[in-house]
């Protein structure tokens, strides 16, 4: 070992599957290592390697997979070399993991105790009771609280944000040196990922441990991690520490990923995100040499009959470019804008017109509990064992929310997930029924009205939804898919269709040539371009968009924000935008309106409800967004107590009041606070307003 | 869980009153006159009377259900026809003798064909997965009365090892009984393993494909307490509905068995009702039938159920 | 893990050529071959099957009689190849059945969750109420037997089959966002079931029928074999081999030639029904049937 700090040392390595693709070279020369007591982050995108890296490590990787060189050095000698049960002895005791999915990486059928007390059972060798009485302390020092009774608990019983935790605590049960967190705050809500990363971060500084944090989110890694590598298509492109790499990007691909991140703060300033162009590459026909060169904007000849090899530069990082050193200022936004047609402009400041396009009022949603043997013929209809077995009786995912979109304008609507978001979307474009209430569109009313009625409303009214691969019906072509509406409204016919095809295509920027393919035959971003087209097609004037890029990699994020954003300027349309990400929110929307368990508890221009935030529950999701510009945001930060599913139901009062920083008394769990309108129009429902006064 | 057992058990029994109006009305509504249909297309004016008063078959439909159903609540079963004896005793001696048949074969089933299906998901795509396959296939491909007749011809013909048909009571010698069993009992099991084994495969392969099996990895525990403890425990949880699946075709297979081995069960008298028009008997035979059909599935519910602690326990307390 | 990073993106390029799968390819074949002796049956029979050789009665195989003679010294093997045509129409006829029943009654049901719903999954557990079997032997204890009888008793006991699966994966596929997405457009629910969910869930359907055919098929044989199928002197397989069981010790070759003739049909249809299975989906691979 060159330095004694390295607690693990990855050399070269480099590593393929075997696939019916043929082979596929998954890493590729590989190398960095962590030291005692810091925190490495692994930044990727799908397809970059990165939990492949973390498998290896484990030595969990399938037969498929052969590691062609390099070495795992631990603790002197090269993981690799060590006999399958020595492995075994490392993993979980002197490495462990913490998987991204809590909800699929606990054994349903066992206690939580029993799972958290394994490790112990089998490395330490203790006995069932010292191990039980161990994971109890393990699960208080997770923060987890009456851990006695959590023990006896399954994992269906709790929250995810719970269940991480004790994922982590059986992570640390046998005082690891090495700790692998492999996404471990992706599945989870922003409220809740900011308390398990503020738990992290407390175990990396009071812990001697060297931590690997796999994740693709790189404003939680400059947060949490010293140092950062960043991998692309199995390679490190630029790995060094991470406040540099962050605020000095070199290699045009993370100049480009920080670049296209729509950041709070910015919305105001900054219409557009630069995106970087293209999608992931293709794993099984890499480009040569430079794996990056096809998407990059700097790139010269030399790029593509060049091997790169990672070259040190002056502070010390080191970068997989042969111009970085040479053109180290250069930076992204300095070229030119990836779409000239469209003018760059300042998001003028929007004025509602009298009349809402579309208007919710007093919307209810109730949803009830199925009959009572469903849950029997779900069971012997299908041998999935776990699911639709639960289904609480009455839940109200939409609790008399009134909201009007005006023509042109986008709201954002964010939340936690299970606030009701998506029923109150899907209720304004009459896809679930609502219980009670009325939506107006243009003036009429049409809650109740019979589908044969609805013919100009389904035209005028579309849906994006978030999962591209769910979102295409896969037997059909992109040209089908994109003619049926028009078919069924009667918009065009014959040879026109396919003039309207090709140009709603190149409307979201795709070849006409992709009307003859397959939803199969497209990247993840082509498909949401398609979903985008066919919502086109009718020509709408009002679109929801439900997590339309969530699902997205980042690289490919921003191309689709600005897409959406350039039609919706282009063709006047009004977007009712869920996320849960709230700098894309604040990013593309006028108005903002913030959902806590069936209500809106804030509602208002961005501006007003951002800067500073008022309400405290939109005060918490501000603050639980990890950022990189803002450093003072996390010396104010405030934390959401709990996580919003495990809450009991609040019969009376604010429904926020058991999470609520800024509880002012016995009026929060009492009286349900009113709304209060400003003249600007911005709605707060929160007592601290009439406290204040 | 409680609210869960109660709903099952009211259901069984909805289930079961429908299914006796159902066995009632097939039976002796549907057909038009039941006299000509018991004594066949030649009889009498004289008989046809005879028996409808003996049966009391003009009285109206409800009546004569509310009659037979009230008696079928007290035990009574009626008379057969053809042996004018009552049913009950008749049923309770071949039901007896036909579920040794079905307790020994459920269990050479479950037994035999989980560990074929844990041995199989385990050497996934080798040798023993492969060969377990085939045998499957076989399994399943034969009908069960041909492989009946490949039993006798082989082992009690060809080898002389065992008797080819016929039954012994156990006080004749617990040998003597149990060699007479072997076959029947091989046959049922041959034709049902092969389901039992392939489900268990299948669901282990998913189970040894879930996260919190390479969770279980990433700890480090031995690959024993993985594919034991973590795998097979949530694996068997499908099986056990297949296996009550496979009680339905346990009946028909114990038709089948019954009559190719000569033996005095439960399958053979009903296919003597059957042969011989014995109403009451048919009745009898096809609801205590099914009635226990239904109670194996209650039990299967209720073990699923006790298995599976997403319905043991269903609050979410953190 | 190589999953993973395939399917995200990957999907340009698409394996180099789709190997059949080879269960596919050989049962395919066993399948033709018993298809094309059963309908050529009359042409490639020695004998008639009913005709009656009193001077060879009970022969075993020989150049004359390639599977032996029975009791009337009827000749095994025409009799195995007329017994063909009926064993195969029941399992087709008895799926085809349970499929026209069957499959729209599980789209109804798995799109209106509710009240239809409801209604429909409580009639289909009363009918498996009844074990497989024993619901044919109750409309034979009332009904003289007939083959056609004996197909629609097991199409009856193979709807509710049908029902649950097509209801399950109609389940499955209203929660994809692309039938979202055709509601959202207002489309009747009869296009959304027929051109959006259909051409999706077919292949399930498909391969839960192959498995019924073999089902079928057994269930057939053995209702002929207990007496309630076709009537002598027909030709069928499982009559045969229950008019063979007195002759078990002479001749044995009565029951072995309609048995292995049967094993051989079902194995190879169960083979076709494992090769579709794996074509369609080869995840599935293996999965347990019930």
């Amino acid at each position: 070992m060159t330095d004694p700090n390295n607690i693990l040392e990855v050399n070269q390595l480099s590593l393929a599957y075997d696939t019916s693709y043929g082979s596929l070279v998954a890493l590729d020369d590989v190398s960095f290592e962590i030291k005692k007591g810091e925190c490495l982050g692994l930044a990727g995108e799908s397809g970059s390697g990165k939990s492949t890296v973390a498998r290896a490590i484990l030595g969990l990787l399938g037969p498929e997979a052969t590691i062609k060189k390099g070495s795992l050095m631990y603790a002197g000698a090269d993981l690799r070399e060590l006999s399958p049960e020595e492995q075994r002895s490392i993993r979980g005791n002197k490495i462990s993991i913490v998987f991204q999915d809590p909800f699929t990486a606990l054994n349903p059928s066992l206690t939580i105790g029993a799972q958290v007390a394994e490790p112990l059972i089998f490395h330490k060798g203790m006995s069932k009771s010292e191990a039980l009485e161990k994971a109890v302390d393990l699960l208080a020092s997770v923060g987890i609280n009456r851990p006695r009774e959590i023990i006896k608990a399954y994992p269906h019983q709790l929250s995810g944000g719970m269940q991480q935790r004790v994922l982590i605590a059986t992570a640390l049960s046998c005082d690891p040196d090495i700790l692998i967190l492999d996404e471990p705050t992706t599945a989870l809500d922003v409220t809740i990922e900011a308390q398990i990363l503020d738990l992290l971060d407390e175990l990396c500084r009071t812990r001697q441990l060297g931590v690997l944090f796999v994740s693709h989110n790189l404003a939680v890694i400059n947060r949490l991690c010293e140092r950062v590598c960043i991998l692309y298509a199995g390679r490190v492109l630029e790995y060094g520490k991470s406040s540099e790499v962050f605020s000095q990007p070199r290699h045009p691909y993370t100049k480009g990923l920080i670049a296209s991140l729509a950041s709070l703060g910015s919305e105001a300033t900054n219409n557009r995100l630069t995106p970087i162009p293209g999608g992931l590459p293709d794993m099984t026909a890499l480009p040569a040499n430079c794996v990056f060169q096809p998407r990059c904007p700097f790139k010269e000849s030399k790029c593509a009959s060049e091997i790169q090899h990672l070259a040190t530069m002056d502070d010390g990082r080191t970068v997989r470019c042969w111009k970085a050193q040479k053109e180290a200022n250069l930076r992204w936004t300095d070229l030119p804008s990836d779409h000239g047609d469209v003018p760059q402009k300042q998001k003028a400041s929007f004025q509602p017109s009298e009349k809402g396009f579309i208007e919710a009022s007093n919307l209810t949603k109730t949803f009830s509990s199925e009959g009572i043997l469903s849950e029997l013929v779900a069971k012997l209809s299908k041998l999935h064992v776990f699911r639709d077995l639960q289904r609480s009786p009455h839940v109200k995912a939409v609790d008399g929310i009134s909201l009007a979109i005006a023509p042109g304008e986008v709201i954002g609507l964010v939340g936690e997930s299970g606030c009701g978001k998506s029923t109150l979307a899907r209720c304004m474009v009459r896809l679930i029924e609502t219980t009670s209430g009325e939506i107006f569109a243009e003036g009429k009313e049409i809650s109740r009205e019979p589908e044969r009625k609805l013919k100009h409303f389904r035209q005028s009214a579309q849906i994006i939804f978030q999962n591209p691969d769910s979102s295409l019906n896969p037997r059909k072509t992109v040209g089908q898919i994109i003619k049926r509406p028009m078919v069924l409204f009667g918009l065009s016919h014959n040879a026109e269709l396919d003039r309207r095809v090709s140009e709603l295509l190149e409307m979201v920027r795709l070849p006409p040539a992709y009307a003859e393919r397959y939803p199969h035959q497209l990247s993840g971003g082509e498909k949401q371009r398609v979903g985008i087209a066919r919502a086109l097609a009718t020509s709408p004037k009002f679109i929801v968009c439900d997590e339309a890029i969530s699902a997205l990699d980042v690289s490919v994020q921003a191309a689709i924000i600005n897409l959406l954003q350039d039609l919706k300027e282009k063709l006047n349309l009004s977007y009712l935008f869920i996320s849960h990400d709230l700098s894309v929110v604040a990013h593309l929307s006028n108005r903002i309106a913030v959902m806590y368990r069936g209500i809106i508890c804030e509602e208002g221009v961005v501006e007003e409800v951002l800067r500073p935030p008022f309400h405290p529950y939109t005060e918490a999701l501000l603050s639980a967004v990890p950022r990189f510009d803002d450093k003072t945001a996390e010396t104010t930060r405030i934390r959401l107590k709990g996580d919003v599913l495990a809450m009991a139901e609040t019969s009376r009062g604010c429904r926020f009041h058991p999470r609520c920083p800024r509880k002012i008394g016995k009026i929060c769990e009492e009286i349900t606070p009113p709304v209060v309108e400003s003249a600007s129009g911005h709605r707060i429902a929160c007592h601290l307003l009439t406290d204040e006064k | 869980m409680l609210v869960y057992i109660l709903k099952r058990i009211v259901y069984i029994f909805c289930i079961l009153a429908v299914m006796s109006v159902l066995i009632f009305a097939i039976t002796q509504a549907l057909p038009g006159n039941v006299a000509r249909m018991i004594l066949g297309e030649f009889a009498t004016v004289d008989q046809i009377q005879a028996i409808e008063e003996k049966l009391r078959l003009n009285d109206p439909l409800p009546l004569q259900y509310w009659r037979w159903v009230s008696a079928l609540l007290t035990g009574d079963l009626g008379d057969s026809l053809v042996m004018e004896r009552p049913v009950a005793p008749l049923i309770s001696l071949s039901l007896q003798r036909s579920a040794i048949l079905a307790f020994m074969s459920l269990f050479c089933v479950a037994s035999i064909g989980i560990t074929l299906g844990v041995i199989a998901a385990v050497k996934h795509n080798r040798a023993p997965d492969y060969g377990i396959s085939f045998f499957s296939y076989l399994g399943i491909s034969v009908p069960e009365f041909f492989w009946g007749i490949l039993i006798i011809l082989f082992f009690a013909r060809y080898l002389g090892w065992i008797p080819a048909t016929g039954y012994v009571p156990l006080s004749e010698g617990f040998g003597t009984w149990l060699s007479h069993l072997i076959a029947p009992v091989a046959t049922l099991t041959l034709t049902l393993l092969a389901n039992i084994s392939r489900m268990t495969r299948s669901s282990m392969l998913e189970e040894l494909g879930t996260n919190y099996v390479t969770a279980a990895r990433a700890k480090g525990l031995p690959e024993r307490v993985v594919l034991f403890r973590h795998a097979l425990r949530n694996a068997l949880l499908p099986t056990i509905t297949v296996l009550a699946v496979g009680v339905g075709w346990l009946f028909g297979g114990i038709v089948v068995v019954e009559t190719v081995f000569a033996y005095p069960g439960m399958g053979r008298m009903l296919l003597f009702a059957i042969e011989h028009r014995d109403l009451p008997l048919i009745q009898a035979g096809i609801l205590i039938i099914t009635a226990i059909y239904s109670l194996s599935n209650l039990s299967a519910d209720l073990l699923y159920a006790y298995l599976n602690p997403r319905i043991r326990y269903g609050r979410t307390i953190a | 893990m190589a999953e993973q990073l395939l399917n995200k993106d990957q999907t340009k390029v698409r394996p180099k050529r789709r190997r059949l799968p080879a269960n596919l390819i050989v049962g395919g074949m066993i399948a033709g071959i018993v298809v094309f002796l059963s309908f050529l049956a009359p042409l490639l029979a020695p004998y008639p099957y009913d005709q009656m050789h009193v001077e060879s009665l009970l022969q075993p195989p020989s150049a004359e009689f390639w599977f032996g003679t029975d009791e009337f010294g009827r000749d095994i093997f025409s009799r195995v190849l007329i017994g063909a045509l009926p064993s195969l129409t029941m399992g087709i006829l008895a799926t085809g059945l349970s499929l026209l029943i069957g499959v729209p009654i599980g789209l109804a049901a798995g799109y209106n969750k509710g009240r239809i719903d409801e209604i429909v999954m409580r009639t289909m557990d009363l009918i498996m109420s009844f074990p497989p079997i024993i619901l044919a032997m109750l409309i034979f204890a009332v009904t003289p037997p007939s083959i056609w009888k004996a197909a629609g008793a097991i199409g009856l006991v193979w709807v509710p089959v049908m029902v649950r699966v097509t209801r399950s994966v109609t389940l499955d596929l209203m929660q994809e966002e692309f039938i979202q997405a055709a509601r959202a457009r207002g489309e009747k629910v009869v296009y959304i079931l027929i051109f959006e969910i259909l051409p999706n869930a077919y292949p399930i359907i498909i391969v839960q029928a192959s498995i019924r055919v073999t089902l079928a098929i057994l269930l057939a044989g053995t209702l002929s074999f207990l007496g309630f199928g076709g009537q002598p002197p027909r030709s069928d397989w499982g009559l045969m081999i229950s008019e063979a069981r007195p002759f078990l010790d002479a001749a044995p070759w009565i029951a072995i030639a309609p048995g292995l003739a049967m094993s051989f049909t079902v194995i190879g249809v169960n083979l076709f029904g494992d090769g579709l299975r794996e074509l369609f989906d080869p995840r599935l691979r293996g999965r347990g049937r019930s």
